[in-house]
């Protein structure tokens, strides 16, 4: 990807000298490489919720149910990652029973966090089109 | 929305932990149990399937671990564990922590108090609006190339009145001591500023009760008699009642209502003093008698000091220069103009004015005090210097028993950083405590320096005031020390090898360089301090012991006004008064003058002596007027000729007496008896019938004075302008209890008389040496807590030194060597740093010499005699350290300590 031409040629992404994934606005998309799998749990995570408050191992089932089994969330990155959006304060806790026969802690999705729903699933759909872009023409 | 949440989490993760803590391990138990329950649905036993479950969720540690990264607490819990586990250790420890707290203590305080001082003297601006823009008035000429600072009324009118200068105003002020206020029965001394009109209002003074000051108070001499309160005698006297408003004084027998109480925190420009009450400059010829034609408009009467409000960007050449052209007109205004002699017009050519920044007041304080205080600054700093060093030797050797706790926390994955921060937060605990402690005593020390150096406490304007600045020097030098001392055990701590086994076999010499070096720096420091003490003392005794050239022992002086008596009824009046204090019990002689001893003060009138032309730029002898018997009843020898007798009354021959110097410099080898002489200026029809050796008139350390004297009686005209006079008496025992008997003796002669500074000679002396004698005090003081803390310092460093070699020196008897010896294998290591320590010592004590010059008095900064006695005291205290554990040394047994290693 690392193509080095100027910014308005043919609408490619470009890799600056950072590594960080821009596009042909000057847009940061991606900050560093490994924000690639953080950013897309997060996403994940945000649009789970979207339909529904739920717990941790309810979010950890129906990711994997939604994608066929392919993307397993390991406990290790799920719970950081739980963590770390209710600091940020997108999403909010509370304890309630569950179905699980015991009470569990559910997750919900707070206004700000919808906000930063729509703004993560713009930026992935804008990066998943550069992607294909160059896929399709490399 | 956001904001109000995220801080409500922050709150959460400080105060919440344990629920949150609780939280975390639920939720994660909650997710291990459902992968059980999958994997026992899958048919595993259920030991397996918990078992497989925590396989497959990964490193349940690590994971809670990350979970609480995510709240960013880390810092703030870290440093609660690191504060708590430092206090147990503290508190666990209590010799040590009390050497190290009280003796952080100790130089902190000093230090603090020292920056008090130094912000009172030194460094505050005065309370007043933009005191930036607040300028002193100067004169320099050929004759008096230091500045001259007073000037006449007419000058300063001149001033005030005259248009496009770049200044916003100016005031006048002059303090005056010597006014009696009636209250009740008894008359009181008070302290008086005069002052301009316009004073409050250009400095932005406000009044606490009450009006001050207007222009139009200081137009009428004698119209105004108002008088503005200070701040602080309303309260010392008042008891700050409102009431005192519209009331009328008594000030010397002249009724002045009370307008108005400055406000608080205001003492005027006058620093390091506080006038009591302030009267307008126009009231001033009511009030003291000047010599002279009416001193409002005699331009040649020069006693007002004159500062100025110089408007916004104006250089202060500029400014000076302005003012050049009224200092031509003052000259030229000058009805002495025509009798000027060829050097006078020379130096009045000469004259130049100045405009110097004044916004912390006049310079007296700072000039007597800053030299000395800038001395006091550098030996309490060595002081705290010394104090870390010995702190930072003791935590070395903590850290050296507590290598084993730092291994196991290295090994198990602390990082360096994290044992230096943990170590740094027990040094800081430290620090605070030493802090604490260390504000009690500058608040204690500092009074103490203020009670030896200022002799007039009720108007002095030095006070130990805890204030913001203060508590963030002490603090903020605290914790800096703390760091100092704290950084390098710390550093070194953290870098704890994983096998300390195996450094204990190799030479631990090396280890030691460190408190070695500071071991050189502790003995070089304490010696600067020892020898500074004591040519401190050998400046003080030299002081004590010059000759004053009259007796001073049980020698009272009493100042006295009589306001109210006609000038022809004066000299009957004190001689009644001196044949009463005569006849009083216990007063063995007695007899009055105008001038009061070693006190400052000096009198010149020029003076005419026929056939002799002084050299230019000659000053004129000083002169008095004294009662009869005044020579026997102070002491001083007279070598030719008689006193004065009651003979010598207004009506009979003019007569004078002279001193050697006198006689020496006008006479020469001729006898002065039967000379004729007179003031400068006048008929030279006083006869010399005695002359007395020399004395010390004003102050002790001044040069030999040419000094003339003349009957009260005899003086002619002027005696209207010499009310006030100093009676001598001295006591046959306790000069002290005739205080009361002499103020009762006077009341019997006149009630409405006020007696001022009643005050024997020997403590006028003592006050002149205040200044001197804290120095030696407090340096002695300084010096021997320097000696302490080098000796403890050595001690400790000996010590361990000892233990560490013990194998050594166990080996090195074993094979032959006599105890004596082997204590000098530790020992001559040491002696090598101490030495070396005295050898910088008397570098740095020569190369700071020159600091200390102008506070000695007969003696050399490098004295070779101070500098040998220092050093021998130093090696005293090194030896008296290091004996025990050299003892020890000799003693060790080989078998025991080759056999319990």
């Amino acid at each position: 990807m690392s193509d080095g031409s100027g910014p308005k040629t043919c609408g490619l992404t470009i890799v600056d000298y950072r590594g960080s994934i821009v596009d042909y606005r000057g847009i940061t998309l991606l900050a560093k490489s490994s924000d690639l799998i953080q950013g897309t749990l997060d996403l994940l995570i945000l649009k789970t919720l979207a339909r529904e408050p739920m717990h941790g191992w309810g979010i950890a089932k129906r990711i994997q149910q939604l994608s066929d089994d392919v993307l397993s969330v390991g406990q290790g990155s799920l719970y950081p990652a739980l963590y770390r959006l209710e600091q940020q304060g997108w999403i909010s806790a509370g304890w309630r029973d569950s179905d699980l026969g015991r009470s569990a802690k559910f997750y919900c999705l707070t206004r700000e966090g919808r906000k930063q729903l729509e703004a993560e699933l713009n930026s992935w759909k804008r990066l998943s089109a550069a992607v294909a872009l160059v896929i399709q023409k490399a | 929305m956001r904001l109000a949440r995220v801080i409500r989490q922050r709150l959460r993760s400080l105060f919440g932990r344990s629920d949150l803590e609780n939280d975390l391990q639920r939720e994660l138990a909650l997710h291990l149990e459902q992968l059980a329950k999958g994997y026992r649905s899958e048919g595993m036993s259920e030991r397996d399937a918990n078992d497989a479950a925590r396989r497959a969720f990964g490193p349940l540690a690590v994971t809670a671990e990350q979970c609480r990264d995510t709240r960013h607490t880390r810092l703030l819990e870290d440093t609660g564990k690191d504060l708590a586990y430092a206090w147990r250790l503290l508190v666990k420890s209590p010799g040590f922590t009390a050497t190290a707290v009280l003796s952080l203590a100790l130089g902190v305080g000093a230090n603090t108090a020292i920056f008090a001082l130094v912000k009172q003297v030194v460094l505050d601006l005065l309370p007043v609006r933009d005191p930036n823009h607040i300028v002193a008035i100067s004169k320099t000429s050929l004759q008096f190339p230091e500045a001259t600072r007073s000037f006449s009324n007419p000058f300063l009118r001149d001033l005030q009145t005259s248009a496009n200068l770049p200044f916003e105003g100016f005031l006048g002020f002059d303090r005056w001591d010597q006014i009696a206020m009636q209250a009740e029965s008894a008359a009181e001394p008070v302290s008086i500023e005069f002052v301009t009109g316009n004073y409050f209002d250009l400095l932005g003074v406000h009044a606490a009760v009450g009006r001050l000051f207007t222009s139009s108070d200081d137009r009428i001499a004698g119209g105004n008699p108002v008088v503005v309160l200070s701040h602080n005698f309303w309260q010392r006297r008042f008891a700050a009642e409102p009431s005192v408003l519209n009331r009328t004084i008594d000030l010397n027998n002249h009724p002045f209502t009370v307008i108005a109480v400055s406000s608080r925190g205001f003492d005027g420009l006058d620093t390091g003093h506080s006038p009591d009450l302030r009267v307008t400059i126009s009231m001033a010829p009511t009030l003291v008698q000047f010599p002279g034609p009416p001193a409002l408009s005699n331009r040649g009467s020069r006693w007002i000091q004159v500062f100025g409000r110089l408007k916004p960007r104006v250089s202060y050449d500029l400014a000076a220069e302005s003012l050049t052209p009224l200092l031509l007109q003052d000259h030229d205004l000058d009805p002495g103009r025509a009798r000027r002699s060829e050097y006078r017009a020379k130096v009045l050519a000469s004259e130049r004015m100045h405009v110097t920044p004044a916004a912390q007041g006049t310079a007296g304080q700072r000039h007597t005090y800053e030299r000395a205080i800038w001395t006091l600054g550098l030996m309490v700093a060595a002081v705290l210097l010394l104090a870390c060093v010995n702190i930072a030797n003791l935590l070395l050797a903590r850290a050296a028993a507590r290598a084993h706790e730092f291994c196991v926390r290295l090994a198990i994955g602390a990082g360096r950083l994290r044992l230096v921060r943990q170590l740094l937060t027990e040094s800081l605990l430290l620090g605070v405590f030493g802090g604490g402690i260390g504000l009690l005593v500058a608040y204690s020390l500092g009074g103490i320096l203020i009670s030896l150096v200022v002799s007039d406490r009720v108007h002095s304007t030095l006070a130990v005031a805890p204030d913001a600045a203060m508590l963030a020097f002490n603090f903020a030098v605290a914790l800096t020390a703390s760091v100092a001392f704290g950084l390098a055990p710390a550093v070194q701590s953290s870098r704890s090898a994983l096998a300390p086994a195996l450094n204990a076999a190799h030479s631990s010499n090396l280890r030691l360089l460190g408190r070695k070096i500071m071991i050189s720096l502790q003995v070089a420091i304490s010696l600067m301090l020892l020898a500074d003490a004591g040519l401190f003392i050998r400046s003080l005794n030299n002081l004590r012991g010059i000759d004053v050239g009259f007796r001073t022992d049980r020698l009272l002086q009493v100042t006295l006004d009589p306001s109210n008596y006609a000038p022809e009824r004066l000299p009957d009046f004190y001689n009644r008064l001196v044949e009463q204090i005569r006849s009083l019990p216990g007063v063995r002689a007695a007899a009055f003058g105008r001038q009061r001893l070693v006190s400052n003060a000096s009198w010149k009138s020029g003076i005419a002596v026929p056939g002799f032309t002084p050299p230019d730029g000659d000053d004129g002898p000083s002169r008095d007027v004294i009662g009869s018997n005044y020579f026997s009843a102070l002491g001083i020898p007279l070598i030719y000729g008689r006193e004065f007798t009651d003979a010598d009354t207004a009506s009979a021959p003019r007569v004078a007496i002279v001193n050697q110097a006198f006689a020496q410099f006008y006479f020469g080898n001729q006898s002065a008896l039967g000379m004729r002489i007179g003031p400068g200026g006048g008929k030279p029809d006083y006869t010399i019938v005695g002359v007395t050796r020399n004395a010390k008139y004003r102050e002790m350390r001044e040069a030999t004075t040419r000094f003339w004297y003349v009957p009260f009686a005899q003086l002619g005209e002027e005696t209207s302008s010499f009310r006030a006079l100093t009676l001598f008496v001295r006591a046959s025992s306790d000069p002290n209890s005739m205080a009361n008997t002499i103020r009762a003796a006077v009341g019997r002669v006149d009630k409405s008389l006020a007696l001022f500074n009643i005050k024997t000679v020997d403590a006028q002396i003592g006050d002149n040496l205040r200044l001197e004698r804290a120095l030696a005090t407090l340096s002695i003081f300084f010096g021997m807590v320097a000696g302490l803390l080098a000796g403890a310092g050595l001690f400790g460093v000996v010590l361990y030194s000892v233990a560490q070699r013990k194998r050594e020196i166990g080996i090195r008897i074993a094979v032959g060597a006599r105890p004596a010896q082997a204590a000098w294998t530790i020992l001559g290591n040491v002696a090598f740093f101490v030495l070396v320590g005295v050898a910088g010592g008397i570098v740095a004590a020569l190369s700071l010499s020159s600091l200390i010059r102008r506070l000695l008095f007969g003696i050399q900064p490098n004295d070779p005699l101070m500098l040998s006695t220092a050093v021998l005291a130093i090696c005293v205290i090194a030896l008296l350290a290091v004996l025990i554990p050299a003892s020890r040394a000799a003693r060790v047994e080989p078998l025991t300590t080759l056999r319990c290693d």
